[in-house]
């Protein structure tokens, strides 16, 4: 194994008739996180997955699984991998139920009893109760999502692969699907690897991205790094995207997915930011990746909250006893890890706790500061 | 040019045929091997045998009927109506039924079956069983063969009883042919060996057609003439078409091979 790289891509070519899709293709996938690969439509993000998965055999290159080598010639499908497919291809004739189960009556020799239980566990962890009997096409889209995500979780992969999970979806519904697979990703410890061309929102979720641009990776590495990329790659994945979209579906949502009350100033803030010269600093992007680095240094139980226009909470779950302290020192420690290691990052902790009421963390995010520096630049 | 367009259509059709024939013969080994599931044959025996038997019924019934009426009207100007019993039952016994039979399954189970697998690969459905480690020929199409090897002998079985019937109703019955002439006749000339023949046709036929039909919906993908939902049409029409064709050039090549 390449040190702990649960996924090893070295120069993967494909090519379907005259159309070279993968021009070279290397890509290591660390073990245990979130990796994003982006790439406009047509890229080649799902048949470089498919070819992970072994359900489209390479022309050239070497692909290492869990440390077995996956070459060209004759595809074959990685064990204790799993695939989730874009428009989540259940069985259409089967049950819920009969679709999670399905892996686990064919593969394992498990009693009935015992597979019923199992099923019945994936359903109440995945909030999917009083489906078993419902056929695919009786549930939502989100539902749908769900179960196609117990039934890959039901063979208890190591490495779930997410074709374009958000695919067909409105707005919330987005953000909800992200949120289920870093939410199921903490919660089983699963290798993930997300194929999108969602931004900002598919970065709350990422360890690592990974930028396939013509035919090949045009950027690896963390998320915050992506500002440091090819200009080429930045202006397409960052500026333009973000231009386009954010003013939509930008950092508000990841906000409003938290709490009950819609926070629209840090959007309207940002877009003031934008137009006071910082045309391609990808302000969303950064409130994104702060807020991502807040979340994930959250405590169980504690909440994100928006707290005004330059600013976050976090919340205290009712009756929680960790201390407020120790949380802000340990959320502080987090995000010195991620923002403050850029001069122009920082993010300050204010602390109110009052007795009886969950504690509340206020952090600011002077997006201001940076502005200022960069038009100074 | 045309020689060019025939000679890449023969080479396509030889290769088609090819792997066809593979697919059948993993499918039924790894079915019995890696994938043997009694519920799932149950299933795929009322699919194609037990939904398919009020059909065979009816086109027995009218198949013999009409064989009666016009067999009666024939013999009789030779003053030999007395054969109407075995000239039913042998065509029903060595033509009729199984190719009937095989033509009606095609019609009732065959095309249904291409459209679902072509919609289950259009839509990565059997991309998904494989991911989760199910052998798909195994799983899909295996027991539809097995399934099909049972049923077929079978269903030309209540095609030939019901077709007998159908011409006992319209000789005896309607046009006043003597009741014993019909049957004693009918027992006599009937051997064995032209039921065993029957029984042949009827198993190849069957593992023929529900090949071809599995075969154009599992490979739609593979189609280069039509996508998405016009692709799994015309995989169905071509499984039907295919089928029948085949169907009547084996029952030449068979009988053939019984006379």
């Amino acid at each position: 194994m390449d040190g702990d790289n649960v996924i090893t891509i070295e120069g993967v070519r494909k090519a379907f008739g005259g159309e070279r899709v993968l021009q070279g293709v290397d890509l290591r996938v660390p073990r245990g996180r979130v990796t994003t690969v982006l790439g406009k439509s047509g890229a080649g993000k799902s048949v470089l997955m498919k070819c992970v998965a072994g359900l489209v055999c390479p022309d050239a290159g070497k692909i290492t699984v869990n440390g077995e080598v996956f070459g060209p010639g004759r595809s074959r499908i990685p064990p204790k991998l799993s695939y989730m497919f874009q428009n989540n291809a259940l069985l259409d004739g089967m049950t819920a139920y009969e679709n999670v189960a399905l892996p686990l009556l064919e593969r394992t020799r498990l009693r009935r009893r015992e597979v019923r239980r199992r099923v019945g566990e994936l359903f109440a962890r995945l909030d999917l109760e009083g489906v078993d009997e419902k056929y695919p096409s009786q549930l939502s889209g989100g539902m749908q999502k769900r179960v196609a995500l117990a039934r890959s979780l039901a063979m208890d992969p190591e490495i779930i692969l997410f074709d374009e999970p958000t695919t067909g979806l409105d707005p919330l519904r987005k953000v909800s699907v992200f949120n289920m697979i870093e939410r199921y990703q903490r919660q089983f410890g699963f290798t993930a690897v997300l194929v999108s061309h969602d931004l900002p929102d598919s970065l709350f979720i990422s360890d690592k991205v990974a930028v396939l641009d013509g035919g090949r990776i045009g950027f690896e590495g963390a998320p915050v790094d992506l500002q440091a990329a090819r200009p080429e790659i930045r202006a397409t994945f960052l500026q333009s995207v973000e231009d386009l979209r954010n003013e939509v579906v930008g950092l508000p949502r990841a906000v409003e997915n938290e709490v009950t009350a819609p926070r629209l100033e840090l959007r309207f803030e940002a877009a003031g930011a934008r137009r006071h010269g910082e045309s391609g600093a990808s302000p969303n992007l950064r409130a994104a990746l702060v807020i991502r680095a807040f979340r994930r240094a959250l405590p169980h139980g504690w909440r994100l909250a928006a707290a005004g226009p330059w600013a976050v909470a976090a919340v205290g779950a009712e009756g929680d006893e960790a201390e407020p302290a120790a949380v802000a020192e340990a959320v502080a420690a987090v995000c010195r890890e991620t923002v403050a290691s850029r001069p122009v990052w920082t993010a300050s902790a204010r602390l109110h706790a009052n007795p009886g009421t969950p504690a509340e963390l206020t952090f600011d995010i002077p997006f201001s500061e940076y502005s200022h520096e960069q038009a100074e630049d | 040019m045309f020689l060019d367009r025939t000679g890449r259509r023969c080479l396509g059709a030889v290769d088609a045929t090819g792997r066809a024939a593979l697919l059948g013969v993993q499918s039924v080994v790894l079915f019995f091997v890696r994938g043997f599931s009694l519920p799932r044959l149950v299933e795929r025996i009322y699919e194609i045998g037990v939904r398919t038997t009020p059909l065979i019924l009816l086109v027995g019934l009218f198949t013999g009927m009409v064989l009666g009426l016009q067999g009666y009207y024939t013999l009789v100007r030779f003053g030999s109506e007395g054969l109407l019993g075995p000239a039913v039952a042998l065509t029903l016994i060595r033509e009729l039924g199984p190719v009937l039979t095989a033509i009606m399954v095609v019609g009732q189970a065959g095309s249904a079956m291409a459209a679902e697998l072509g919609i289950q690969r259009n839509s990565e459905q059997i991309d998904a069983l494989e991911i989760m480690g199910i052998e798909t020929r195994a799983f899909l199409i295996g027991p539809r063969l097995v399934a099909a090897l049972i049923c077929f002998p079978i269903l030309t079985a209540f095609f030939d009883i019901i077709g007998i019937l159908g011409g006992y109703v319209t000789g005896v019955t309607i046009l006043g042919l003597q009741h014993g002439v019909y049957w004693s006749n009918l027992i006599d000339a009937v051997q064995w060996s032209d039921v065993r023949g029957g029984f042949i046709k009827s198993l190849v036929f069957g593992f023929l057609v529900i090949l071809i039909c599995c075969f154009q919906g599992y490979f739609t993908h593979l189609q280069k003439r039509y996508f998405g939902a016009r692709g799994v049409s015309y995989s169905a029409t071509q499984a039907v078409v295919i089928s029948c064709v085949v169907i009547l050039a084996a029952d030449y090549l068979i009988t053939s091979f019984l006379i």
